[in-house]
Order: structure tokens, then C-alpha cells, then sequence
């Protein structure tokens, strides 16, 4: 049974090469581009690990998070990006329930690692 | 009679004059914005705002937002107010005396509890009865002051004792800001090297009918009802094609009191708002570049005509001409209370040509156009009227009119785009076309009364714009 | 027909010159009018034609070139396929502006070698060119793209070019170019305070500091010669890397630069000794205490409540009679630090 992974990100382009790398590497992939698109999604696929972008237009990354952890009750590991100088977004992710964070700019081989670790210690 | 032949050559005259002046002005000003705003527009889209952020460096800012009887509102609103993408900010909402609950909801939503924390007596205000923060530190940015009512200049100004920021963002709790507002409004501060920034005034454009979810703009649509599209093309006039330019002459006299970032320090020292007036945004303004100049400091007001704020307008001509009748009163309140600049050398452009201006266009020109009409009605009744020049001079000042209308929609058009719509513009011109007899008449109407209620001594209060709520 | 016009002209003619010359008024605003609304029509329409070609464009050239970076190695073949491709599609304008958009977005996410591909790709199709042709555009803001390109392809050897910069008239052209001096040459880079004539902005500082930041494996550059720079606002730059960088060895220039003339210098140097905690700054600050602004006062006293021990205490009360109230809160704020138990007033009694 394939892996789910639920991204979040507004950049298209990005997000679509991230689709293609974790496909490359065989997780199922779904895609949002802002919060409330994500939350419909996690709700009805249930996806093993959530990337997500703290800083979306429209809503941020930290309401996903709660929407998971508080509404959804669900321990499902959640990695955010966060673009540079937002340590305070990123704690108050942490102390939201995320798993990770990656800060921007990224190397996509890093993500598939820590993505690869997180499942792993799921297990 | 030969004196009446005076008296009609001299009113002729007059009248002519005066519109050649104002329309004269119009155009110079008109032309100065345009190329002001595109000016502005092209410097500012290579601009990242991403620095500014979370550096260590970024000035402190509090948003000061007075609160009565809000009740319906108020919790998303403050949300809204929480969710800037500023890193060094705090949010202080000052609880005028509301009747009803609005303090309560606050109180139960953010976690509140009252705290002890000393404030600067240096303006005075009501009494404050508590301030609470939050417990939950994710609310960790919001101050709730709760006083006495004393209006909103006092509110603002126990908001100012009790900051300790660099700067003041006042706005109307209502109003709604884009996320980077915060940024866009405090660069100016930073960017001058030989002048003082004092303030920096923002655009406020009309909300209504506009998609707002959990306090952030989703979607910008023509509202529905003719009085309110006629209020955009308004505020397109006055932004995009006035204040651009006056803020390039440094002769700014009003910024908006909905949406306006001002040095805490000047303002504090040049003594807080005015509360014994109505137009305590523009009187604070006259009064901060007065004191500025009084103690010979360089200073600039400056002026960012992004679409930062929005804001819900009237939508019905009672509370539409409570507004406009406000707005002429504070008027004259500043002009009479400063109307030691006029002309006066001594204070530059501010008292030579801001001032003078002001005077006229903002002050005089409904008066003057008013009985201006009321002669060219007399002449009418006493058939002595020369319809060459009525027609002639009624379609000259008709079809400038929807010129200068459609100068501000295509200056729209040229930067910000916000109604991209099909049909939308040309929504807008259909109002243009029928505004000079319907709503311009009004608006004349609002001001005359807001004339004779000042002069009758009309205790004016804000008058209750009933909340439709924002994102109902 | 010509009858009728001559009519008309002479009618027109007649008519006293304050009405003719209302009347050629009416004209150019019937033209303006008329004027402006084809342009409306005209920039609505082509404006909707732009966002859907570009749409188009964006989403074909997404994938060539994402499947272009996932190509493994027995897909040589449609690799060099599409690289031709590609080379070809950069001559024409608008499919360059695509492309180099696309590369240059992730490239702005990405790191690694992922980044390193996407620099390497940008150098192959030739777009490098490009962006140095404008970085020698007469125009302004062309300049600007040209130069944001090339600093972020990490293009290195544009030093000459972008130093000449650093003096130019243009506000926004002196900003970029700092900062590319910085994000291509780190503290080498920095030389250009030698020799900037320009003052610096707060906010270009924010940046120029953000930048600064993000500078891994290098030493501290000596700052000396640059707090005593004739430029204010290159001494005041150098007094943030100072805090920035916990160059407490800098003590003796900072007391020096206490009595500064620039205000702003001042101000910083002020806040900087409190923030280390130099105590051998306490005699000289309550000297210049008297003669100082009320804005510098605070400063000073902020600074000295860090410096402060018990010998200090009648400063902090005296000052607790200050006419400014921030000054009073600070004294006793600290006061209460000094001596806990014997603070009694209350700040709010005037």
C-alpha cells in the first residue's frame, strides 16, 4: 500500500516538482494550495505525513496544524516550510504539534529523507 | 439698475473665476498623482517585504483600534488584526465604554485577565477601568484597554499613553488590513535620510460585497447598489488622483482616520488627538506638521497608495449624508482652530498653499457652488437667462466631470487593478455618467448641512452606522 | 454640405471667445473621454489575453522542465531532445520570460544540488547573456532586474560593474547593488563602505543585515574603519554588525563614539553598551546625561539600568523626579531591581 503525503504549498511550481519527486520515490501524493483546500483534503484521504507552508496567502500553515491536532485529533506527522527569519511562526508550529521543519530555501533530497525517517519511526 | 448690473457682472465673475481656479487645480493635481502613483507603483515592485519581517532591526508597531459597541464583530475583527504577517507588533483594542458586550466576548474568546501595568499620564482620557492581556500565549500580541467612554480621539489617545512602540497604526476596528499592511506602511519611516517622516497615510477602498473569510480578502467584487459603487469612484478620485499628488507637494492635510501610521513620539509631543472635535484625523495632522514646523524640524507626510485597508461604506443615503455632514464639520473645526496658518508665511507650503486650499475647495466650493446654482436659478425665474451660456457652461462642467471620473478609473486601471471582473468598469462608468445631477447633489446637500449644523451648535456625535458586519 | 459648414464656422465665430473657448474645452473632453474608453477596453482586454497566454506558456514549459530535471540516465536521449528544444524556445522573448521565470522561482527554493542544476541549466540555455545585456540597459529598473538575475544565478564576476554602482543617483539601483556585493562576495563584499558617498536607510540596513545573516564559514570582518567613517549612516550600519556580531572588543570606539554629533550615532552606541554591559561606560554616560535630549536621555538611562549597582541608586532616584514619565518608569524600574523592598511610590500620582 502506497504511502499518502498530503502537500501544501502555493507555489505551483515548486509544489509540482515536489509531486514529482515523491511520486518518484512512491508516495501518493496529494496537492493543496492554501489552507482550506488542505483541510478538505486531510479530512478525506487521511494522509500518513503533511507538508505544509506556514506563510499561504489566505491562511497559514499553523491553522493546519490545529485543524489536525485539535479538531481532527489525529497524530498524523506534520513537516512545515517556513521561509527565513519566521522562528517564531515555527515555535509556535512546534507548540502546535508539528513533527519538523524545513526553512527555505530547501533541498528537495533532504525532505525525502526526513519524510523517510518520520514514517519510519511511525511504525 | 445699474447696481444690479454690478452685482450680476461681479457674481458672474466670481462664479467664473472660481471654477477656473478649482478646475485648474483639478487637472494639475490630477496630473501630478497619476504620475506620482505610477511612479510609486514602478519603484515598489521590485521592493521584497520579506526582510523587514522578523529582522532584529524592525521598529515596533502597535495598532491601536478604538472599540464601541462592536459586540457582533469584534472577535473576528481582533483575529484579523492578530494574523498580519509582522513579526514586532502588538495589537491594542481600547474598549470605549461600549454598552454592550463586546468586552465580555473578548474576554471569553482570547482568554483575558486583567494585569497591572503603569500608563503615561501624559494626555489625558477617561478613566481607565483595566487592562487585560491573555493568558494563551498565542494571543500573546493582544492589549484590551477598557475605559470610560470619551469618544474616539480619547480612546486613540489612551491607546497612545499606553504604547511604547516606535510607531501607531490607528484605525477604525472594522477595517480590514492586508497582511504585509504593517510593512507597507512603516517603510516610508525608515527610507527618508534628511527629512522626519511623521505620518503615512493609507487608501481605503470599499469592501462591501467583497468575499472576506476568516478576515482576509478573498475576492474583490462591484458592490451591488448604485450609492456604494458611486462612493468607489469617489475614493478613486480623491486617492489616486488627489492625495498622490499633495503628498509629493508635502501638503497633505488629512490622512484617513481609518487607516493611518503616525511616530509616537511627534504625536504624543505635539499633544494626541483633539477630543472636542469631529475631525479629530484631520485636526491631528494640521496640528503635527504645525508643531514640526514651530521647532524648525524638516518633516514629510507621506502617502501609500496600495490597497491595504478596507473598509465597509454606507449604503444608504441617512447614514451616507451622517457621514459626509461629519466630515464638513471636522472641517471647519480644523480650519477655525488653525486659522492662524492661513497665509502665514511663517509655515510654508502648509500655511500658503495647503491651507489656502483647503479653504477653498474642501471648505468654500459646495457653498459657492450652491449659490451658484441658486443663481442660475433666479436668473431663470426673471427670464433673464442667457441659455448659450447656462448650456454652455453646464456641459463643460458635466463633461469634466465624467472626464475626471474616467481618468481615475483608467489610473485604476494602469496600477492596482482590484476590480478585474468583466463589466466592472463599466459599472463604474454608468454611475459616473448620472453622478453630477444625482449624488453630487446630495453630497452638496450633506454639506450644507453639515454647515449649518455646526453653525447651529449641533452636539455631533458619530452617529450609528449600523454594523452589517464585515463577512456577513 | 460645405454651405452648411461654412454656417457652422461662421455661427462659431460669433459667439463672444469665452464661449469658444468653453466650447474647444468641451472638445478635448469629448476627446478625452471618448480617448480613455477605448484605451479601458483596450488594456482590460489585452491585459485578459496576457494572463492566458502567459498561463499557457507557464504550464507547458512546467513540465519540460521539471521532467528535465528528472531524467535519469537511460532517458539521454529525450534529455538532449528536449534540451534543443529549450535553446531554441530562449530566442523567442516571450518563451524566454517564461522559462527563466520558472528557473528563477525554484531556484529561490531550493538549495543544494538541485539549485546547483537549475544554475548550471541557466548558463547552458544562454540566458546568463541575457540578464548581463541588462545589467547595461540605460534604464533604471531594467538595470535592477539585470542585476536581481545575475546575483541570483550567482553570476561571479560582475565586482567591477556592480562596485560602479554603488554611487550611482538612483536610490533603488545603489540598494540592489549593495546587496549584491553581499550575497556574491559576503564580507568582501562589504568593502563598498569605504567609499559609499550615499547615506544608507534604515530599511536598506534591515536588508543589507538579513543578508548579512545568512553568511555561514566567515570571519568577522575587522569594523574599526568604518565607525569612524565620515558617513553617519555607515557608522550607525557597522554599530548593528557590532551587536550582531558580539564584538565586545570594540568597548574603547563605542564610549568614544558616545559623543558623536549625529544624534542617531549616539543613540546606538548608547544602546549598544547597555546591551554588552559595559560598565566602564557609566562615568561618561551620566556625564553627557544633562546636556542630552529627552529622546537621548532615555537611551542613555535604559543603557545604565543595565550597567547599574547599588553605588548608582541616587542617579535612579533623582531621575524618579524626571518630567518625562518614560524616563521616571525606567528609574524606577530599576530602582526596584536596586533595592526591592524600599520602592514605595507610586509611579501614577502626579
Amino acid at each position: 500500500m502506497k504511502e499518502k503525503v498530503l502537500l501544501a504549498e502555493d507555489d505551483k511550481t515548486l509544489s509540482l516538482l515536489l509531486k514529482f519527486r515523491l511520486e518518484k520515490e512512491g508516495y501518493e501524493t496529494f496537492m493543496a494550495s492554501d489552507g482550506n483546500e488542505a483541510q478538505k483534503l486531510i479530512e478525506s484521504s487521511n494522509p500518513d505525513i503533511i507538508l505544509t507552508d506556514i506563510m499561504m496567502p489566505f491562511s497559514s500553515g499553523l491553522e493546519v496544524i490545529s485543524f489536525v491536532k485539535d479538531t481532527l485529533k489525529r497524530d498524523t506527522p506534520i513537516i512545515v516550510f517556513s521561509a527565513a527569519g519566521q522562528e517564531e511562526m515555527v515555535l509556535k508550529a512546534f507548540n502546535l504539534g508539528a513533527t519538523d521543519f524545513m526553512s527555505k530555501p530547501f533541498s528537495p533530497n533532504e525532505l525525502i529523507m526526513r519524510i523517510k525517517r518520520i514514517l519510519m519511526q511511525k511504525k | 439698475m445699474i447696481s444690479d448690473l454690478y452685482a450680476y457682472l461681479f457674481l458672474y465673475y466670481f462664479f467664473l473665476i472660481f471654477s477656473t481656479i478649482v478646475i485648474t487645480s483639478y487637472i494639475i493635481l490630477g496630473i501630478v498623482s497619476i504620475f506620482e502613483t505610477i511612479s510609486y507603483f514602478r519603484r515598489n515592485s521590485f521592493v521584497s517585504y520579506k526582510s523587514i519581517l522578523a529582522s532584529p532591526f524592525s521598529p515596533s508597531i502597535s495598532i491601536l483600534a478604538p472599540c464601541y459597541n462592536e459586540g457582533l464583530n469584534i472577535v473576528d475583527n481582533v483575529r484579523s488584526l492578530m494574523s498580519l504577517h509582522y513579526v514586532n507588533y502588538q495589537v491594542i483594542i481600547i474598549n470605549d465604554g461600549s454598552k454592550d458586550d463586546s468586552l465580555e466576548r473578548l474576554i471569553k474568546v482570547y482568554n483575558l485577565e486583567t494585569v497591572k501595568y503603569p500608563i503615561n499620564p501624559k494626555i489625558k482620557t477617561a478613566q481607565i477601568r483595566g487592562i487585560y492581556k491573555s493568558k494563551n500565549p498565542v494571543f500573546e500580541k493582544l492589549i484590551v484597554i477598557d475605559k470610560e467612554n470619551g469618544g474616539k480621539a480619547d480612546a486613540l489617545n489612551a491607546g497612545l499613553n499606553f504604547s511604547n512602540s516606535e510607531y501607531v497604526a490607528c484605525i477604525d476596528v472594522d477595517c480590514m488590513l492586508i497582511e504585509d499592511a504593517l510593512q507597507k506602511m512603516v517603510k516610508p519611516f525608515l527610507e527618508r535620510t534628511d527629512k522626519k517622516v511623521i505620518a503615512t497615510g493609507g487608501v481605503i477602498r470599499i469592501a462591501n460585497n467583497c468575499r472576506i473569510e476568516n478576515g482576509k480578502l478573498m475576492e474583490v467584487n462591484m458592490p451591488k447598489k448604485l450609492i456604494e459603487r458611486y462612493q468607489i469612484i469617489e475614493y478613486l478620485r480623491s486617492f489616486l488622483l488627489g492625495r498622490m499628488a499633495w503628498s509629493r507637494l508635502n501638503g497633505l492635510l488629512i490622512i484617513s482616520g481609518a487607516f493611518g501610521m503616525f511616530d509616537r513620539r511627534v504625536m504624543i509631543d505635539a499633544g494626541g488627538y483633539d477630543v472636542n472635535t469631529v475631525g479629530e484625523d484631520m485636526e491631528i495632522i494640521v496640528r503635527m506638521r504645525k508643531f514640526m514646523q514651530d521647532n524648525n524640524r524638516k518633516y514629510k507626510i507621506a502617502y501609500i497608495p496600495d490597497p491595504l485597508c478596507w473598509t465597509e461604506a454606507p449604503d444608504n443615503l441617512k447614514t451616507l449624508q451622517l457621514q459626509r455632514n461629519r466630515w464638513t464639520r471636522g472641517t471647519i473645526e480644523t480650519l477655525r482652530k488653525h486659522r492662524k496658518l492661513f497665509m502665514n508665511p511663517k509655515y510654508g507650503y502648509l500655511g500658503m498653499l495647503s491651507y489656502p486650499y483647503w479653504l477653498i475647495y474642501e471648505r468654500l466650493a459646495p457653498i459657492v457652488e450652491v449659490i451658484g446654482l441658486l443663481f442660475l436659478g433666479y436668473l431663470y425665474y426673471l427670464g433673464a437667462l442667457n441659455w448659450l451660456y447656462a448650456w454652455s457652461f453646464i456641459i463643460v462642467a458635466y463633461l469634466f466631470s465624467i472626464t475626471f471620473s474616467m481618468a481615475a478609473i483608467l489610473s485604476e486601471e494602469l496600477t492596482y487593478r482590484q476590480y478585474t471582473k468583466k463589466g466592472d468598469a463599466l459599472k463604474l462608468l454608468v454611475v459616473a455618467l448620472i453622478e453630477p445631477f444625482t449624488f453630487h447633489i446630495f453630497t452638496l446637500y450633506s454639506a450644507l448641512r453639515g454647515n449649518f449644523d455646526y453653525y447651529t451648535k449641533k452636539k455631533g456625535k458619530w452617529g450609528d452606522m449600523v454594523r452589517k458586519g464585515l463577512g456577513s | 454640405m460645405q454651405e452648411y459648414y461654412n454656417d457652422l464656422i461662421s455661427i462659431y465665430l460669433s459667439l463672444p471667445l469665452l464661449i469658444q473657448v468653453i466650447w474647444v474645452v468641451i472638445f478635448i473632453e469629448i476627446l478625452l473621454i471618448l480617448s480613455s474608453f477605448i484605451n479601458l477596453n483596450l488594456i482590460r482586454r489585452r491585459y485578459q489575453y496576457k494572463i492566458i497566454e502567459q498561463q499557457k506558456l507557464t504550464d507547458k514549459y512546467q513540465e519540460i522542465l521539471i521532467n528535465y530535471i528528472y531524467f535519469t540516465e537511460d532517458e539521454i536521449e529525450e534529455k538532449n531532445k528536449s534540451t534543443k528544444l529549450l535553446k531554441i524556445a530562449v530566442k523567442n522573448k516571450s518563451d524566454r520570460k517564461v522559462i527563466q521565470d520558472l528557473i528563477l522561482t525554484l531556484h529561490n527554493d531550493l538549495t543544494g544540488e538541485l539549485a546547483v542544476f537549475l544554475e548550471t541549466l541557466y548558463y547552458d540555455l544562454g540566458l546568463v547573456q541575457y540578464s548581463l545585456k541588462k545589467m547595461n540597459s540605460p534604464v533604471w529598473f531594467i538595470k535592477i532586474k539585470g542585476i536581481r538575475e545575475v546575483t541570483q544565478m550567482k553570476v561571479k564576476d560582475v565586482y567591477t560593474e556592480t562596485l560602479m554602482l554603488i554611487n550611482h543617483k538612483n536610490q533603488l539601483l545603489r540598494s540592489e547593488a549593495q546587496l549584491t556585493m553581499v550575497k556574491l562576495y559576503q564580507f568582501e563584499g562589504l568593502k563598498f563602505l569605504d567609499t559609499l558617498q550615499f547615506p544608507i536607510t534604515e530599511w536598506q540596513q534591515i536588508l543589507l543585515i538579513e543578508e548579512i545573516q545568512s553568511i555561514r564559514n566567515c570571519e568577522v570582518p575587522d569594523l574599526t574603519n568604518w565607525l569612524y567613517s565620515k558617513n553617519d549612516s555607515v557608522i550607525c550600519f557597522s554599530l548593528k554588525l557590532v551587536k550582531l556580531f558580539n564584538q565586545i572588543q570594540m568597548k574603547e570606539d563605542l564610549i568614544k563614539l558616545v559623543q558623536h554629533p549625529s544624534e542617531k550615532v549616539r543613540r546606538t552606541a548608547i544602546d549598544i553598551l547597555g546591551y554588552f554591559r559595559i560598565s566602564e561606560a557609566k562615568t561618561i554616560l551620566k556625564q553627557i546625561f544633562k546636556k542630552s535630549v529627552a529622546e537621548t536621555q532615555l537611551f542613555i538611562i535604559q543603557a545604565l539600568s543595565q550597567l547599574s549597582d547599588k553605588k548608582d541608586i541616587p542617579f535612579f532616584e533623582k531621575q524618579l523626579n524626571s518630567s518625562d514619565f518614560d524616563i521616571k518608569q525606567v528609574a524606577y524600574d530599576t530602582l526596584k531591581d536596586l533595592k526591592p523592598f524600599l520602592v514605595t511610590i507610586n509611579l501614577n500620582k502626579e
